[in-house]
C-alpha cells in the first residue's frame, strides 16, 4: 500500500510548449465589473508568461486597448486590439480581432452603432449588425458554459458562417468545469461539423490568480449582491487567470490544434493601433497657399499687432524656430484650428485665454490665443512640442464657464458629429467610492460604512489605523475587516465607467467613429469617444482642451457692471497695469476673492513675497505648489527676497536661467533647464525626466534619473546637495507641473481681479456672487469682505432684488472702511450698495423669480398683491418670506411667513375670477396676528438658513458673553497679543484643509464677528480630537499663538465643540448646525473631499506609459516590483 | 427599552447606588442605524435619540446596544395591558409605547385618581419599568401631560393651565405643521390657545383645531379598548365533570364544529388551535397544536388533538374531572373556503389528504422532523440542500430549476438544421454526465488514495478499510471555496478553506463514487488530502 | 385532473356511484382480509402515464377521487426483460417492493434502481412522494442530495422527507403514509436488519398500498433474504458502466451511465429473474446494455412500446 497522498507519477504533457501559445481573448477591468486585472497588468503578465501574444477582448468596448496596446509595446509582447461583442438576442458573445486599418475601422463603426442606439454606457448589437464587420476580422464564437445544446450552437455556427465565412472560429475554453472532457469533445465535434477550426482559450478575466477575491467582489457589485447571497452567481474557482503555454497544453490534451489556431490566427492580423495616423482637420487657409503659409501669415500679423513698435529679434527668432518645427511636424492645421474657435469665442464677447504647455509658443501668442508676452518669458518651445516624441502638443484654452457651451456647440457644428467627440475620461474607484461599494459586498451598514469612509479623510486607505477603526464603531482584529480593506486597495484604481472630459475635444479630418467607437454622453447633445486623453496622447491623437473658468465668468461680469454703473470701459488687457495700491493690497494679504492667490496657503505667502510688479505675482502664483516646496526653494527665495541672504547663482551658465528668480529654481521650465544645462540633458530628455516624475511619484525615486541628474551636476562642479534639491523639485512638479508659461498666464489673472476688489469691492462683490459656485470661500465671507471693505451689502427685498446682485446707490466705501483696511481709503472708489439677489435664497428658481421681476411695476403692496400678480405658488412665496424679503412691505419674516401661510392653497390661475369678487370677504384683512416678535439670534439662524449668511448680525455675536465667561478672545484682538503667549479662540469653521505638501497638519480656519483666526492642528492633536475637529461647527480652540510677518496662527492643545452655545438662538425645530453648515466655504475639505494625492495616480496604470517615455526606467521598475508595485503582476508563482 | 433593561437587570442585579452602564436600542431605517431610546446613563453621556449608532459608539465606546425587537415589545405592551385591566376593562393601545385607560367610573375603587396613578406608577416602577403617567378629562391632555408634562393629576378644568407650556407636538400633529408653528413663532399649546380658530384653521389645517377641542374636551374622543379575546373561542361547562378521552374527543369534535363556523365567516383557518382543559380542582391544562396550513375541518382538528393526546399522556389527567373545556384558535390566517372546505371534489380532497397527513406525522414526530428539500444556491457542494421543516417552506421556495436537469438534458430542440447536417448530427454520439451523486456523504470521509500529480485522477483508494481501484474517471472539477472571511460555509475546515478537485470515479465492480482532492498540489500543499463525499447510482 | 386523454370521460353522476362501489369492495377486501382480483383492476396505457408532468405539492393538484380508477396500476418499466416477468405487462403500483442489496457499501446501485423505480412511479403519477428514512441510513449511506435526484430525474421538489426517531415511528409513518390515496408513492429506507420490520409489518404495509393504491417502496440495504410480504423483492448489485464514447484522455475512460445487475428475487406477480440494466437519466427510461443481456424469463411482449417524448425544458440550454 502507499502512504496517503503518496504521488505514482508525473503527468506529462504531450503538446510542445516550445511552440508557443497566444492568448485571444481577455477582458480586463475595462469590461466593467466582469475582469479584475488593468490591461497593463494583462498585457505584462502575457510577456512574463512567454506567450506569443494577447488580445484584449472587452465587452462591446475597446476602452482598454490602448492602455494595454503601449504597455505590451513596451513588454516587447505582441498585442492584438480586439472586442467581444454581446448580443441582445442571446446569441453566443462573439470575439472580434479587426485584420487591417479597414477591418478596426468597421468594427469601430459597429460598435458606434451599437453605442448610439443604446442610453449612455450601453451597447446594443444584434448579429444582424455583423455585416458591417465585412471580412475585415477574424471572428470566433464563444462557446457558451457548461454542455451547451449541440442544435442551437449548430445552428449558431450556421448563421454566422453565412456572414462572417472563413473568418469565423469557436473559441472554447476550459476552466475546469464538472464536464471539461466532454465539453472539449463537444467543442472539437461541432467545430468539424460546421467546418470551423477550434481555438482554445482561458477566456481570462484576471491576469494572476490572487485576483479571484476581486473577480467575485466585482460580480457582486455588478448584480447587487452581498457576497453571501450571490452564490452560484461567482465563479466556482479561481481558474480564468492568464495561463502560459504548458498549462494551456495540459488542460487542451488532445486537442492541440485548437492551440495551434491561436497562432495561425495571428497571421492573418496585421493591425496594430499604430496603424492609426492622425489627420488634422482641414482649415481653410484663406488665400494661402497651404496651412503652414497662412499660419505664417497669420503670426506675421499678429507679431506686428503685438508689438507695434517692431518686433524683437528674440521674438522673430522664436517664431522662426517654432514655425519650422510646426512645419516639419506638420501641426500647422492644428494651430489653425484653435485659433479659429478662439476668433469664434472673441466675436461673440467671450472672455477666453489660452494656458499651459501653448503659453509656451510665440506663436500662440500672436494668434491671439495665449496673452503671455513671450519677450518677458524664458520659452522653452520644446516643452509644448516635442520632436522627439512627436507627441501632439497640448493647448487648453479657458473660456467663461457658463458660456463654454456656445463654444462646444460651434464646434459640433462646424465639424459635425461623425468627425468630432470629446475625450473620454475614465472614472475611476476612489477610496471612499471602493471602501463603499466593497462595503455593501460584504454586508456592512450604510452606516458602518459611512463610519469608515469618514475616518478615513486625511489617511490613504491602506494605513487605516485601529484607531479609526475603533472610532467607526468596529473591532480592528476582525479578519474580514482586513480582507475588505486589502481588496479596496486593489478596487481603488478600477475603472468605473467612462464620463466626458472636461473639454477635451478631438476633431479629425475623416470619420471620426473609424478611429474609436463612439457613443452617448450623459448630457444632451453631446457625444464622447471610448479613449481618455492618455489613450490620444500615446497614439499621437490630438486633442484641444475648451475648459471653463468660473474667474473668467467673473471678471466679465465685473467689466460689465464697471461700464454700466461707473461708465469705466476696461478689458482685461486695458485695466490700468502696475498701480502700487493694488499690489500694496495683496501684500496685506487682503486677498479674499481675488484668483488663485485666495487659498490659505497664499495667502500666508503673500506678506513675506510681498508683491510689488506683475512677474512678483507670477512667482507668487507658482511658489505655493509642490515644486518648490518639496525641492525646498521657497524659504531660500524668501530668504533672498527679503534681503536676508545674499543673491548668488551655483553658476555662470545658471545665471541666465535662474536671474529673475534670485538664483532659486522656482519654475518647470528652470528645473528642467538646469537638467539641460547643467547636467547635461537632451531637451527631449528632460521631458521625458518630467513626464516620468508625473507617473512615478508614489513609486519613489527614480535611480537612473537620479543618478544621471546628480551625478551631471556634480561632475560639472555643483554643489551636490543643490543638486539633489533640483531633482526633488522635478520630483514635486511631477503632479502638478507648474511651468512659468502657465503662471504667467493666471498672473493675468490675478492682477485683473485685485485690481477690481481694490478699486470697486461692490463691483467685485456682487460678480463674485453672481458667478458662484466657484473658488474658496462661501458668499458669507464674500459678503463680509465686501463690508470691511466699506460696501453697504443690502437684503434680498422683492421690491428691490433682481435674480443677480446688482449695485445700487449708496455711500462712499472708502468713509466706511474696517480699521484693518484702513490703508484703502485712497484706493477704493466705489460709491455704490450691493443689493443682494434673489439667487442668494436657497430653493427659489430663477424663472420664478424672473417672473416677480417682471410682474412688479411699482412695486408689490402686500404678499396677497405678489401672490396674485405673479401666479407664484403657496411655498415659493412661502420661501421668499422665510428668507425675509418682504422688509420693503414693513413685514419681518414672521409676519410675512403668517402671510404667505394664509394664501390659498393651489395655484391663483386656478381660481375663478367670479369667485374673487363673491368671496371679497377673503380680502378684508384677517384680525392682526400679533405675533411674537423673533428675537435676533433667531432671524440670524433663520438668514443663514436660507441664504447662507446674515447681514443683520453673525451667530457667534449671540454667543459672546458665553464665550466672554469662558475667556475667549476675539478673533480681531488677536493681532494685539504677542507671540507665543497661550489663548483661547472660537468661531464658525470655515475651512479645514491638509495640505499634502503639510505632513498630516490639519488647518482650521475659525470665524467669529469680528475677523477670522488661523488654526493649526498638528497630528498628535488631531488624533486625540479627529472627530470634533472633523465634525464640529463651532470650535472652541485653546493653544500658543504664533505670529510672523503679519501672520497669525493659533497652533491648538485643546479642542472643544461650542456648537450647543447657538442652539439655543433657534427655534425649537432647528439646529444650530445646519446653519453653521451653511457657513461652510467651498474650499473646506472635508465637506467637499478634494481628491487625494495618492489615488490620481496608480503606478501600474501609467508606469507602462513611463518605461515607454523613459527605456532607461526598465531597470528600475524591474527592481521596484517586488516591494513597491503591488498592483503590478506578481512573481510567477505557479508551478 | 425597558423590556431589556429588565432582563439585564434581572440577570444581574446591581447594588444600590451602581450607575446603570449606559444603553441603547437601535433601529435600522434602510441602511442607517439609528438610536431609538437611551437610559439616563447613555443620555448623560450626551447621547441623543436619533444620533447614528456608529458615531454614538465612537463617542461612547462601552454604549451597550441592541437592536429594536418591535414584536417582542408590542408583547410587552401587550401584556402590561393586560395587567392593567385590574384598573378598568377599557385599556387601549397608544402608540407602540403607551397605553390609555378610561377610569371613568372605576377611579373610587382605589381612593381616587390620584391614588390610582400613584399605585399604578409605583407597580409598575417595581416591576422594572420606567414610566409617566397623568389623569385628565380629556385623553389628548392626558396624552399630552403624560409625556410633555410631568405627568400628574390634571385636575378637571384645568386642562388650560396644564396644557398651555407644552409643546406643539403634545398635540399629536403633523410634523409639517408643527414645524409651520414654529415659524411663525408660535411653539406652544399656550400660545394657540387665545388665538381665533379661523386663521389657524385657515393655515395649518382643521385638524389642529379640532386637537385643541379634543384637548379641552370641546370634543368628545372615545377611546378603543383593544380587542381583548382569542381570534375565536368556543366552550362548554359541564355540571358533571367528565374525565374519559373519548369524552374528551367528543367535546372537542363539537366545539370544533362552533369553531369552523367562526372561522368560515371570518374566511380565514386556524394555524394553532390552543385546547384549556379546566379541572374541577382549579388547574388548567393546556394543548397546543400547529398545522402546516389553514385549517377549520372539525374532523381534523379533532384528530389532532386525538393524536397529540395520545403521545403526551402526561396531559389528560383528569384528576377529579374537567367542567370547562375550551377551544381557541390562537392563530389564523386567510383561506379561501374552497382550499378548507372537505368538498367531493378531488383535488381539494387529495390536498387536504396531504396536509392532513403533514399535520399528523407531525402532532406525533415533531412538525421538524418532517421535510422538505430546499435548494440553496451555493457552491460548495454540501451545502447545496437543506431539509427544512415542511411547514415552513413556502412552495415557491422549492423550485429546484437551476440545478442540473435543464442545464445538463439533452434534447432535440426546434432549430432548423440542414438535412446533412442532421444526419451528421446523428452521429454525434453525446450523453450527459450526471454530475451530482445521488447522495451525499456529510461530512466527507477522509479516504487513502494514490493520485498522479498536480491534478490527475485517483488509481486507487481506501475506504472504510476496503481498497478500491479505480477503472474510470472523470475530473477535476475545481470547487474552491468561500475565501472571505465570516462567511456562512467557513466552519466547513475551521481554517482557511482550500481548493477541492472533484472526481467522479467507477471501481471495478461498477460501484460509482465521488471523491475529491484538497488542496492543490504546489499550489496550496505538498500533501493534499482525499476525502470521499458522495455515492452515485 | 385528467391523467390521460385517452382515458374514456366518466360523468360525475357515474364517478359517484363507482366511487361508492369501489369503497364497498375495498370493505369487502378488508373484511375478508384478502387483495381485489386482478380481473378488476384495468391497466391503463403507457403513453397515458408518460404524459403525467411533475406536479409540484402546494398545487393542490391531487387526483381526484372520481378519476381514481383510472391511475395505472401496472407501471411498464419498457424495458421488455423486466415488464415480461410479470403477469401482465409492467410492475403493480398498489402494493409493496421491496429493493435490496446486501453490502451497505453497494448502497449507490440500490438506492439508483430504487429511485429509478421512482422516477417511471413519479412520472405516472402525480403528487408528492412520502420518504421515510431511517435514522442509520443517512449516517451509512449518506443523505439525499438534491442536485443529484434532479439530473437523475427525480423532482427534489416533490419529496416529502421525514425522520423518524425509531424503527417503530418510521413504520408508522409509512402506514400512515400509505392510507393516504393523495401521494405518490411512499419510500421507506431501512439500513441493517431489524426485528420490528417483519412479515407482519410488511403485510400491514402491502395492505395499506393495496386499500389506498398508493405503491410503497421498501429500501433495505446491507440485509440478507428476511422473509417479506412484499409483492417483489429486487436484489441489486453494482455493474460497471459502459464509457461514453469520448476521445481518449487521461489515464481512465469516463463514467458512463448508471447500471446495474438486478435480480428479482422474489415475485408473487410472475416469475423471478434477472437482467442487467441501465438508466437513462436523460430520458428517464431503462436501457438494456448493447453489450450484454441476461435474460432469464422468456414471453416478451412485443407491443406498443411507445416512445416517451421528452420535453424539452423549459430553461433551455445552459445560456
Amino acid at each position: 500500500m502507499m502512504a496517503p497522498g503518496q504521488q505514482s507519477g508525473l503527468l506529462r504533457s504531450r503538446f510542445r510548449a516550445d511552440s508557443g501559445f497566444a492568448e485571444l481573448c481577455a477582458a480586463s477591468n475595462f469590461s466593467f465589473l466582469h475582469g479584475a486585472s488593468h490591461p497593463e497588468e494583462l498585457a505584462m503578465r502575457a510577456a512574463d508568461l512567454g506567450l506569443k501574444a494577447l488580445a484584449i477582448c472587452d465587452r462591446n468596448s475597446v476602452a482598454g486597448v490602448v492602455r494595454a496596446h503601449m504597455a505590451a509595446k513596451e513588454a516587447g509582447l505582441r498585442f492584438v486590439p480586439g472586442c467581444r461583442l454581446g448580443f441582445l438576442d442571446g446569441t453566443p458573445d462573439l470575439l472580434v480581432w479587426p485584420k487591417h486599418r479597414q477591418g478596426y475601422g468597421r468594427l469601430s463603426r459597429l460598435l458606434t452603432i451599437g453605442n448610439r442606439r443604446a442610453e449612455k454606457g450601453c451597447c446594443h448589437l444584434l448579429p444582424d449588425d455583423l455585416t458591417h464587420l465585412d471580412q475585415g476580422s477574424v471572428t470566433a464564437l464563444v462557446l457558451p458554459p457548461g454542455l451547451p445544446s449541440p442544435d442551437e450552437m449548430i445552428a449558431d455556427l450556421q448563421g454566422l458562417k453565412a456572414v462572417l465565412g472563413s473568418d469565423l472560429r469557436l473559441a472554447v475554453s476550459l476552466s475546469k468545469g464538472p464536464a471539461d472532457r466532454r465539453r472539449l469533445d463537444l467543442a472539437v465535434r461541432l467545430a468539424q461539423l460546421s467546418d470551423v477550426k477550434l481555438l482554445a482559450t482561458n477566456d481570462v478575466l484576471y491576469h494572476v490568480l490572487e485576483r479571484r477575491p476581486l473577480q467575485d467582489v466585482l460580480t457582486c457589485i455588478r448584480l447587487h449582491e452581498r457576497l453571501e447571497t450571490a452564490g452560484r452567481q461567482l465563479e466556482a474557482n479561481a481558474e480564468r487567470y492568464l495561463k502560459d503555454a504548458e498549462d494551456m497544453a495540459r488542460l487542451f490534451d488532445g486537442a492541440e490544434d485548437a492551440l495551434y489556431e491561436s497562432l495561425r490566427i495571428l497571421e492573418e492580423l496585421s493591425f496594430s493601433l499604430d496603424d492609426l495616423a492622425y489627420e488634422y482637420p482641414e482649415e481653410p487657409c484663406g488665400d494661402s497657399a497651404s496651412p503652414q503659409a497662412e499660419l505664417e501669415r497669420l503670426a506675421e500679423e499678429g507679431a506686428k499687432r503685438r508689438y507695434p513698435n517692431g518686433v524683437p529679434d528674440k521674438v522673430t527668432k522664436a517664431i522662426n524656430h517654432e514655425l519650422k518645427l510646426v512645419a516639419e511636424l506638420d501641426y500647422a492645421p492644428y494651430f489653425l484650428t484653435v485659433y479659429d474657435i478662439v476668433r469664434f469665442a472673441r466675436s461673440r464677447g467671450i472672455l477666453c485665454q489660452g494656458r499651459g504647455s501653448a503659453a509656451n509658443s510665440v506663436v500662440c501668442f500672436c494668434l491671439g490665443i495665449t496673452e503671455v508676452d513671450p519677450a518677458r518669458a524664458d520659452l522653452l518651445f520644446e516643452r509644448f512640442i516635442s520632436p522627439e516624441r512627436r507627441e501632439s502638443p497640448d493647448i487648453d484654452v479657458d473660456f467663461e464657464h457658463e458660456r463654454r457651451e456656445e463654444v462646444i456647440q460651434y464646434i459640433y457644428e462646424k465639424y459635425g458629429r461623425e468627425r468630432s467627440g470629446l475625450a473620454a475620461t475614465v472614472i475611476t474607484y476612489r477610496t471612499r467610492s471602493a471602501l463603499r461599494e466593497v462595503g455593501k459586498v460584504f454586508g456592512l451598514s450604510e452606516d458602518a460604512i459611512g463610519a469608515l469612509s469618514g475616518t478615513i479623510w486625511g489617511h490613504s486607505s491602506s494605513e487605516a489605523s485601529e484607531g479609526q477603526v475603533v472610532e467607526a464603531g468596529m473591532d480592528p482584529k476582525d479578519p474580514m475587516l482586513g480582507q475588505m480593506m486589502e481588496l479596496v486597495d486593489t478596487l481603488i484604481g478600477f475603472p468605473r465607467h467612462l464620463s466626458q472630459h472636461v473639454g477635451g475635444f478631438v476633431i479629425t479630418k475623416g470619420r471620426l467613429d473609424e478611429v474609436v467607437p463612439i457613443q452617448n454622453a450623459a448630457m444632451e447633445d453631446r457625444t464622447v469617444i471610448e479613449w481618455d486623453k492618455d489613450d490620444l496622447d500615446a497614439l499621437g491623437i490630438l486633442k484641444i482642451d475648451i475648459l471653463a473658468l468660473g474667474m473668467l465668468s467673473a471678471i466679465r461680469k465685473a467689466l460689465d457692471m464697471l461700464s454700466e454703473n461707473y461708465g469705466c470701459d476696461y478689458t482685461v488687457a486695458t485695466i490700468p497695469p502696475e498701480e502700487p495700491e493694488v499690489y500694496d493690497m495683496l501684500c496685506r494679504a487682503d486677498s479674499i476673492g481675488v484668483f488663485q492667490v485666495e487659498s490659505r496657503a497664499q495667502m500666508t505667502m503673500l506678506p513675506r513675497l510681498k508683491p510689488q510688479a506683475f512677474y512678483d505675482l507670477v512667482i507668487e502664483v507658482a511658489i505655493v505648489r509642490p515644486g518648490p516646496i518639496q525641492g525646498d526653494m521657497v524659504h531660500p527665495y524668501l530668504r533672498r527676497r527679503q534681503g536676508l541672504e545674499k543673491v548668488t547663482y551655483p553658476s555662470r551658465e545658471l545665471e541666465e536661467v535662474l536671474g529673475k528668480t534670485m538664483g532659486v529654481p522656482l519654475f518647470q521650465e528652470q528645473a528642467m533647464k538646469i537638467a539641460i544645462v547643467a547636467a547635461g540633458f537632451t531637451p527631449g530628455e528632460a521631458d521625458r525626466l518630467r513626464r516620468a516624475m508625473a507617473t512615478f511619484r508614489r513609486v519613489g525615486t527614480i535611480g537612473t534619473f537620479q543618478t544621471k541628474m546628480i551625478e551631471g551636476m556634480a561632475k560639472n562642479g555643483y554643489d551636490r546637495d543643490f543638486a539633489e534639491r533640483c531633482f526633488r523639485q522635478i520630483e514635486g512638479f511631477g503632479e502638478y507641473g507648474f511651468p512659468e508659461s502657465h503662471a504667467a498666464s493666471f498672473a493675468l489673472l490675478v492682477y485683473a481681479s485685485s485690481w477690481i476688489k481694490a478699486r470697486y469691492p461692490d463691483v467685485f462683490c456682487a460678480a463674485l456672487l453672481n458667478s458662484q459656485p466657484m473658488g474658496f470661500y462661501a458668499p458669507a465671507q464674500l459678503v463680509r469682505d465686501a463690508r470691511e471693505h466699506g460696501v453697504e451689502v443690502r437684503e434680498v427685498d422683492i421690491n428691490m432684488s433682481d435674480w443677480d446682485a446688482g449695485l445700487e446707490p449708496g455711500n462712499c466705501a472708502a468713509d466706511r472702511l474696517h480699521r484693518k483696511h484702513a490703508d484703502m481709503r485712497g484706493t477704493i472708489q466705489s460709491n455704490k450698495a450691493v443689493r443682494l439677489g434673489f439667487r442668494s435664497i436657497k430653493g427659489v428658481r430663477q424663472d420664478d423669480m424672473e417672473i416677480l421681476v417682471a410682474m412688479r411695476g411699482e412695486g408689490y403692496d402686500s404678499v396677497r398683491d405678489l401672490w396674485l400678480r405673479t401666479g407664484l405658488g403657496r411655498p415659493v412665496i412661502m420661501r421668499l418670506a422665510e428668507a425675509d424679503a418682504f422688509r420693503s412691505l414693513g413685514l419681518d419674516r414672521r409676519t410675512a411667513l403668517w402671510a404667505a401661510q394664509g394664501l390659498e392653497r393651489g395655484k391663483v390661475q386656478d381660481r375663478l375670477p367670479l369667485f374673487d369678487t363673491a368671496d371679497a370677504g377673503d380680502l378684508r384683512p384677517e384680525p392682526n396676528a400679533d405675533l411674537p416678535s423673533m428675537p435676533p439670534g433667531a432671524h440670524v439662524m433663520a438668514d443663514y438658513q436660507t441664504l447662507s449668511l446674515s447681514l443683520k448680525a453673525h451667530p457667534v455675536a449671540f454667543a459672546r458673553p458665553a464665550l466672554q465667561r469662558q475667556r475667549v478672545v476675539p478673533c480681531m484682538e488677536l493681532d494685539r497679543l504677542r507671540s507665543g503667549c497661550h489663548v483661547t479662540v472660537a468661531g464658525l469653521v470655515l475651512v479645514r484643509q491638509r495640505p499634502g505638501s503639510a505632513k498630516g497638519v490639519i488647518f482650521v480656519t475659525l470665524e467669529d464677528e469680528g475677523g477670522i483666526a488661523n488654526v493649526i492642528v498638528w497630528p498628535k492633536v488631531f488624533e486625540t480630537y479627529r472627530l470634533l475637529v472633523l465634525g464640529a461647527r463651532f470650535l472652541k480652540v485653546r493653544g500658543r499663538l504664533q505670529s510672523e510677518a503679519d501672520v497669525i496662527h493659533v497652533v491648538a492643545d485643546h479642542v472643544e465643540d461650542v456648537t450647543p452655545l447657538l442652539a439655543h438662538l433657534n427655534d425649537l425645530s432647528l439646529h444650530g448646525e445646519g446653519v453653521a453648515d451653511a457657513a461652510l466655504a467651498r474650499a473646506d475639505e472635508v465637506k467637499r473631499p478634494v481628491v487625494e494625492l495618492s489615488e490620481k495616480i496608480k503606478p501600474a496604470g501609467r508606469l507602462v506609459r513611463l518605461v515607454k517615455d523613459v527605456p532607461e526606467l526598465r531597470q528600475d521598475v524591474a527592481q521596484l516590483k517586488p516591494e513597491k508595485l503591488k498592483a503590478l503582476p506578481g512573481g510567477r508563482n505557479f508551478h | 427599552m425597558d423590556r431589556i433593561l429588565r432582563r439585564l437587570n434581572a440577570a444581574a442585579p446591581h447594588k444600590a447606588g451602581d450607575v446603570e452602564p449606559p444603553f441603547a436600542v437601535a433601529s435600522r431605517t434602510g441602511n442607517v442605524h439609528r438610536l431609538v431610546s437611551l437610559n439616563r446613563t447613555a443620555r448623560a453621556l450626551g447621547l441623543k435619540r436619533q444620533d447614528n449608532l456608529a458615531d454614538a459608539r465612537a463617542r461612547v465606546p462601552h454604549l451597550l446596544v441592541e437592536d429594536v425587537a418591535p414584536s417582542q415589545d408590542a408583547a410587552l405592551l401587550e401584556r402590561l395591558a393586560d395587567w392593567c385591566d385590574r384598573y378598568t376593562p377599557l385599556v387601549a393601545l397608544d402608540g407602540t409605547d403607551g397605553l390609555l385607560l378610561d377610569i371613568t367610573g372605576c377611579a373610587h375603587l382605589f381612593d381616587g385618581e390620584e391614588a390610582l396613578l400613584v399605585d399604578a406608577l409605583s407597580r409598575l416602577k417595581q416591576q422594572g419599568f420606567v414610566v409617566q403617567g397623568a389623569v385628565a378629562d380629556t385623553p389628548v391632555a392626558a396624552f399630552a401631560v403624560a409625556r410633555f408634562g410631568e405627568g400628574r393629576c390634571v385636575a378637571s378644568g384645568a386642562e388650560r393651565a396644564a396644557l398651555s407650556p407644552l409643546p406643539i407636538e403634545a398635540l399629536r400633529v403633523d410634523v409639517d405643521v408643527v414645524r409651520a408653528l414654529n415659524r411663525v413663532g408660535l411653539p406652544t399649546i399656550g400660545a394657540l390657545l387665545d388665538r381665533p380658530r379661523a386663521p389657524l384653521a385657515n393655515r395649518f389645517g382643521l385638524e389642529l383645531v379640532r386637537r385643541l377641542d379634543l384637548a379641552l374636551g370641546h370634543e368628545k374622543e372615545p377611546i378603543s379598548p383593544r380587542f381583548a379575546a382569542p381570534l375565536v373561542v368556543a366552550e362548554r361547562r359541564f355540571f358533571e365533570p367528565i374525565g374519559l378521552v373519548e369524552d374528551v374527543e367528543a367535546v372537542v369534535f363539537s366545539l370544533a364544529g362552533q369553531v369552523r363556523e367562526a372561522l368560515e365567516r371570518r374566511c380565514e383557518g386556524g394555524r394553532a388551535f390552543e385546547l384549556a382543559l379546566f379541572r374541577v380542582d382549579g388547574a388548567v391544562q393546556r394543548v397546543v397544536v400547529g398545522t402546516s396550513r389553514p385549517l377549520r375541518d372539525a374532523k381534523r382538528i379533532k384528530a389532532l388533538f386525538a393524536e397529540k393526546l395520545k403521545v403526551d399522556e402526561s396531559v389528560l389527567d383528569a384528576g377529579y374531572g374537567y367542567d370547562l373545556i375550551r377551544l381557541a384558535v390562537v392563530e389564523a390566517q386567510e383561506a379561501t373556503g374552497q382550499q378548507l372546505v372537505l368538498s367531493e371534489e378531488g383535488a381539494a380532497q387529495a390536498d387536504a389528504d396531504l396536509s392532513g397527513l403533514i399535520d399528523r406525522l407531525g402532532a406525533r414526530l415533531g412538525l421538524d422532523r418532517i421535510t422538505r428539500l430546499l435548494p440553496m444556491d451555493r457552491h460548495l457542494p454540501e451545502r447545496q440542500t437543506e431539509f427544512v421543516p415542511a411547514a415552513l417552506v413556502r412552495e415557491d421556495a422549492v423550485s429546484w430549476v437551476g440545478f442540473g436537469g435543464a442545464d445538463f438534458g439533452l434534447g432535440r430542440s426546434e432549430h432548423e438544421t440542414s438535412p446533412s447536417l442532421e444526419a451528421a448530427w446523428q452521429e454525434l454520439p453525446l450523453e450527459l454526465p450526471l454530475e451530482r451523486p445521488l447522495r451525499l456523504i456529510d461530512p466527507a470521509e477522509p479516504v487513502d488514495a494514490v493520485a498522479m500529480v498536480p491534478d490527475g485522477p485517483p488509481l486507487r483508494f481506501r475506504w472504510r478499510r476496503v481498497l478500491y481501484k479505480v477503472v474510470r474517471s472523470e475530473g477535476p472539477e475545481r470547487i474552491a471555496p468561500p475565501w472571505w472571511a465570516g462567511n456562512i460555509d467557513a466552519d466547513v475546515s475551521g481554517e482557511r478553506a482550500t481548493t477541492r478537485d472533484y472526481f467522479r470515479i467507477e471501481d471495478e465492480d461498477g460501484r460509482r463514487f465521488w471523491l475529491y482532492r484538497e488542496g492543490l498540489y504546489a499550489r496550496e500543499t505538498t500533501t493534499p488530502r482525499w476525502y470521499l463525499q458522495g455515492v452515485f447510482a | 385532473m385528467l391523467i390521460g386523454a385517452d382515458v374514456h370521460q366518466t360523468s360525475p353522476k357515474g364517478a359517484h356511484q363507482r366511487d361508492r362501489l369501489a369503497e364497498l369492495r375495498r370493505r369487502i377486501a378488508d373484511l375478508e382480509g384478502r387483495l381485489p382480483l386482478d380481473a378488476q383492476l384495468a391497466p391503463a396505457p403507457v403513453s397515458a402515464a408518460a404524459k403525467q408532468g411533475p406536479a409540484s405539492l402546494g398545487d393542490g393538484q391531487g387526483i381526484p377521487d372520481g378519476t381514481r380508477d383510472h391511475v395505472p396500476l401496472r407501471l411498464r418499466l419498457d424495458l421488455p426483460v423486466l415488464d415480461a416477468v410479470f403477469q401482465r405487462e409492467g410492475l403493480r403500483l398498489d402494493s409493496l417492493h421491496e429493493v435490496v442489496g446486501r453490502e451497505s457499501r453497494d448502497c449507490g446501485a440500490v438506492s439508483g434502481f430504487a429511485l429509478a423505480l421512482l422516477a417511471r412511479v413519479m412520472r405516472a403519477r402525480s403528487g408528492a412522494v412520502l420518504w421515510v428514512s431511517s435514522p442509520q441510513a443517512g449516517r451509512e449511506n449518506g443523505r439525499l442530495y438534491g442536485p443529484g435526484l434532479q439530473q437523475f430525474g427525480i423532482d427534489p421538489a416533490r419529496l416529502i422527507v421525514v425522520f423518524p426517531r425509531r424503527m417503530e415511528e418510521l413504520l408508522w409513518g409509512l402506514e400512515e403514509g400509505a392510507r393516504c390515496s393523495g401521494l405518490c408513492a411512499v419510500f421507506g429506507e431501512v439500513q441493517g436488519v431489524s426485528r420490528a420490520l417483519d412479515l407482519t409489518a410488511t403485510r400491514r404495509l402491502l395492505l395499506r398500498a393495496q386499500t389506498s393504491r398508493v405503491p410503497v417502496i421498501l429500501m433495505r440495504n446491507g440485509v440478507a433474504d428476511e422473509p417479506t410480504a412484499a409483492l417483489t423483492r429486487w436484489c441489486v448489485t453494482p455493474h460497471t458502466s459502459r464509457p461514453p464514447d469520448l476521445e481518449h484522455r487521461g489515464p481512465h475512460e469516463a463514467v458512463g451511465r448508471s447500471g446495474w445487475r438486478v435480480t428479482l428475487t422474489r415475485n408473487r406477480d410472475g416469475r423471478p429473474g434477472n437482467a442487467c440494466v441501465e438508466w437513462n437519466h436523460e430520458t428517464g427510461q431503462f436501457d438494456a446494455p448493447a453489450r450484454s443481456l441476461a435474460l432469464v424469463s422468456g414471453s416478451a411482449g412485443g407491443q406498443d412500446l411507445a416512445p416517451v417524448e421528452r420535453g424539452r425544458t423549459a430553461q433551455g440550454w445552459g445560456r
